[in-house]
């Protein structure tokens, strides 16, 4: 890579002052994401408009310069770790909501908005953006629709890509393109748009978005199931959606998680219980209520040991208490946490669960299984601690095993974090050569120069 | 550099939680400011990636020391503490600049603040620094036009020469109390400090101002252990006679609390650390917990209120000064948006960071002219005079009161 000491002072050329930063401890300071990795960019270029970014692109294409586009730096694969340097384009400033239609129900946002803040503003309005990363308070929208994030309420409202209508894209040439629109069904043309969701920063960097809002439910329930046996809250997820209930969320504990949770908090949860799940459903008031029916219905007579219905706010935070705690009981139990994030076909759970338990024997490691029990999306998170090299190693083995076990039962890497460069080396676990071909083509005819983040999804 | 707790850098995943309640971030959208960001430092000088110099200070600065960070961590990073052993090991291999060193050394010199006391208030009540920053505004450095900006409304005798020629206030029916009058307090806010000798004594105590030194706050924010430690002991040897300390100051409640940490490892003074610790009590912890006479005044006041970090992180006193604005007759309480976020004074840091103060202190006063407030009230002396600065800045008439200048006064309405 053509890359030294004047990139810095180049860059200063075509940014305003103060938005280019190049000492060591701004390159330190822009290293990481919130995986463990990190690689040092040779520049930040903090950009604040459209413009600003193509010109960011057109510099960096003349000099066949690596651009890592990065958001709030929140990531959870390594996407916006500057793996190859270059230049690390900051999208955090441009954080304006442009527009709130409430007739149209449709929001114009920049790239940098914070996902929770804007979740905020569209209910002031009555309205609701579902998509709801556990890092709603500080990812941002951007980074969101480039990872195409989820959330719990994945199961009912889908994930990023379902609320995303248009998009201004700036392609590495620093050529400004407009894709889809302000329209709920649009089949002018390719749907470009939603090729550049999830697309990871590799194709073009976004500088706007239309999303697609829906009204806020009005009513909200929330229950918690423990059950002694994994197999029959499995039975009981699969029961509830054949009743004809879709919950809004529908999250799984497994007994280590439960154990993890009861050491940290000693909420009087039942150690022996093999998985707890909580459930929220929401919606109009008469709905909220029969569906909420259906589900303790369900749940009894599928053996549930305990069932429980919050009838406020705080019953409600009670009973979220055990599954928000999970990240904190976690970081109390040892020094550092890998989180994985398989999706499996959603009867695969137990199977994918009793897996992930064995390998946790095999490697003699802990991990606590949580997730998103419907839709099949399950986060193992491997305790151990980073710098113990040969328990990383055994770490290694173990994260490879579960990608293994998740293809074989019809699952796949990640279900809502990327590839980025911590699930590169298996992609082609879960990817046809032929269809890693066709990514790398079009990849070649978008980005001809491999100047958007190089080296991640895929070994090139 | 050397850190004596490495695990507790390395817990850090860069999650980025903290970039959400940092208010230097939510301004600059800069990584620099968010605690992940220090922390990434940190890690990178303690694994040998960078060098402990200036540049790296210069980050660590970038900091309000406000505790959001921390309180905030889902994996319990002390951030707070971090930063704070950090700056020590920066100031012991690079030293301090001269104009902290003087700011530092004033403050352990009484005699000094005392002199200096009455030439400042002449020319505040002369309305200099107001005309200064009026006529030179555009004229003056930055950091000089902050410290005219950020000046306490010093009165001609600090508090505790005031206190001594006032007759004795008796045996007092309860016991006596060792009243902490910090720096800031004495030398700033006389009047306020003068209420809260009048609410203890209404709480039927006596009341006695000792000699004490500064609460070492800002040795140990500037890295100044060493200082930092000889002005515990000197308070530690001056409290421990007491049963009962009580201060109105936020920051000097919070330094005192933590004597106990500093000095544990000191054989001479650790055990009265320990009491001086356990001991010491807010103001509005102390009335909360004492039974004392109900304000019976009217004060026909819409009121909010703004928590100081070093109290509701500091020592988790959130409820009490409430609770306090809420009892006096007439009084309507209302809430103002993001209460608990620091208002940008943070000691020196309003004066040498100014730009980024202004920022994090317009906001705060934003959201106090939101709540069309008549008063706002926090128990902090440096809040005081960063909402006063903030507020004037804007024109606003809302004034701004210590929560013992308003309870003390309703008893007088």
């Amino acid at each position: 890579m053509p890359v030294n000491g004047s990139l810095g002072r180049d860059l200063r050329r075509v940014l305003p002052a103060g938005q280019v930063l190049d000492s060591i401890e701004d390159r330190t300071l822009y290293a990481y994401d919130g995986t463990s990795l990190k690689a040092l960019p040779d520049a930040i270029a903090m950009a604040r408009s459209v413009q600003e970014v193509a010109a960011v692109l057109r510099f960096a294409s003349e000099r066949s310069v690596p651009v890592v586009p990065r958001g709030a730096g929140t990531g959870l694969s390594g996407g916006s770790v500057p793996a190859q340097g270059g230049i690390a384009l900051v999208l955090a400033g441009m954080r304006a909501i442009k527009e709130i239609d409430t007739e149209s129900m449709i929001a114009v946002v920049e790239p940098g908005v914070i996902t929770g803040e804007f979740q905020k503003q569209v209910e002031a309005v009555g309205l609701f953006y579902p998509p709801d990363p556990a890092s709603l308070n500080y990812c941002t929208l951007g980074g969101n629709i480039a990872e195409n994030a989820g959330g719990p309420h994945g199961v009912k409202y889908g994930v990023t890509k379902d609320y995303v209508l248009g998009l201004e894209v700036v392609l590495p040439s620093g050529d400004v393109v407009r894709l889809g629109g302000r329209q709920i069904k649009n089949v002018t043309g390719y749907n470009l748009v939603q090729f550049f969701v999830g697309s990871e920063g590799t194709l073009g960097v976004i500088t706007e978005a239309i999303l697609r809002l829906l009204p806020k439910p009005p009513a909200k329930k929330t229950m918690l199931a423990i059950f002694d046996k994994l197999d029959d809250a499995a039975t009981a997820v699969a029961g509830i959606m054949a009743g004809g209930v879709i919950p809004a969320t529908l999250e799984i504990m497994d007994q280590k998680s439960i154990n993890c949770v009861e050491d940290y908090l000693k909420l009087g949860l039942p150690r022996d219980a093999e998985a707890i799940l909580l459930i929220e459903v929401d919606g109009m008031p008469a709905a909220v209520e029969a569906e909420a029916d259906v589900i303790g219905r369900i749940c009894r007579e599928k053996g549930v040991r305990s069932f429980q219905t919050a009838k406020d706010k705080k019953e409600e935070d009670d009973l979220w208490k055990a599954r928000r705690s999970i990240s904190p009981a976690i970081s109390a139990a040892r020094p550092s946490k890998i989180g994985e994030d398989i999706s499996v076909p959603r009867r695969a759970i137990p199977q994918m669960v009793r897996e992930i338990q064995r390998i946790a024997l095999e490697f003699d490691l802990p991990i606590v299984i949580f997730g998103h029990a419907g839709d099949g999306n399950l986060h193992p998170n491997i305790l151990t601690d980073r710098r113990d090299h040969q328990e990383m190693e055994r770490v290694e083995k173990a994260i490879a095993a579960i990608f293994e076990a998740s293809v074989k039962l019809g699952g796949t890497l990640s279900g809502e974090h990327g590839i980025g460069l911590s699930k590169q080396p298996y992609m082609d676990l879960a990817v046809s050569k032929e269809t890693l071909e066709l990514m790398a083509d079009i990849k070649r005819a978008v980005d001809p120069k491999n100047i958007l983040n190089p080296g991640k999804m895929w070994s090139a | 550099m050397e850190f004596h707790d490495l695990a507790a850098l390395f817990k850090c995943n860069k999650c980025g939680s903290c970039t959400s309640v940092c208010p230097l971030y939510q301004h600059t959208v800069n990584e620099g400011m968010a605690a992940r960001g220090k922390v990434a430092l940190l890690e990178a000088v303690a694994d040998g990636r960078l060098t402990a110099r200036e540049s790296v200070r210069a980050k660590l600065d970038d900091c309000l020391l406000c505790g959001a960070c921390t309180q905030n961590c889902p994996s319990f990073v002390p951030t707070t503490d971090l930063f704070l052993e950090a700056r020590a090991e920066l100031t012991k291999d690079l030293g301090l600049p001269v104009p902290i060193r003087m700011l530092l050394a004033a403050l352990r010199s009484p005699a000094l603040m005392t002199l200096g006391t009455p030439p400042l208030a002449l020319l505040q009540k002369a309305g200099i620094p107001r005309i200064m920053l009026e006529q030179l505004g555009g004229v003056l450095p930055e950091p000089v036009r902050a410290g005219l900006r950020s000046l306490p409304p010093t009165p001609f005798r600090p508090f505790r020469s005031q206190v001594k020629s006032l007759p004795s206030n008796g045996m007092g029916a309860r016991g006596t109390v060792a009243y902490f009058a910090g720096c800031f307090m004495n030398w700033g806010y006389a009047d306020a400090a003068m209420a809260t000798r009048t609410m203890l004594m209404k709480a039927g105590f006596r009341v006695e101002a000792p000699a004490v030194a500064c609460c070492g706050v800002p040795h140990r924010a500037y890295g100044d252990v060493e200082a930092a430690l000889e002005l515990a002991r000197k308070n530690v040897g001056t409290l421990a006679e007491y049963d009962r300390v009580v201060t109105d100051c936020a920051s000097c409640g919070a330094a005192l609390k933590e004597y106990r940490h500093l000095l544990k490892g000191d054989s001479e003074f650790a055990e009265r650390a320990e009491q001086v610790s356990a001991r010491t009590m807010d103001i509005s912890e102390f009335l909360v917990n004492h039974e004392f006479p109900k304000p019976e005044g009217h004060a026909p006041l819409r009121v909010t209120y703004h928590d100081p970090c070093h109290l509701v992180r500091g020592q988790g006193i959130k409820a009490q000064p409430r609770e306090l604005l809420k009892a006096i007759p007439g009084i309507e309480y209302v809430e103002m948006p993001a209460a608990d976020v620091c208002c940008g004074a943070a000691g020196s840091f309003c004066v040498t960071h100014a730009e980024l103060s202004l920022s994090v202190g317009g906001r705060k006063a934003e959201n106090i002219v939101s709540t069309g407030a008549d008063v706002v009230v926090s128990g902090c002396p440096s809040c005081l005079t960063q909402l006063s600065a903030m507020l004037r800045e804007r024109g606003s008439a809302v004034r701004v009161l210590h929560p013992m200048a308003l309870l003390a006064d309703s008893y007088t309405r």
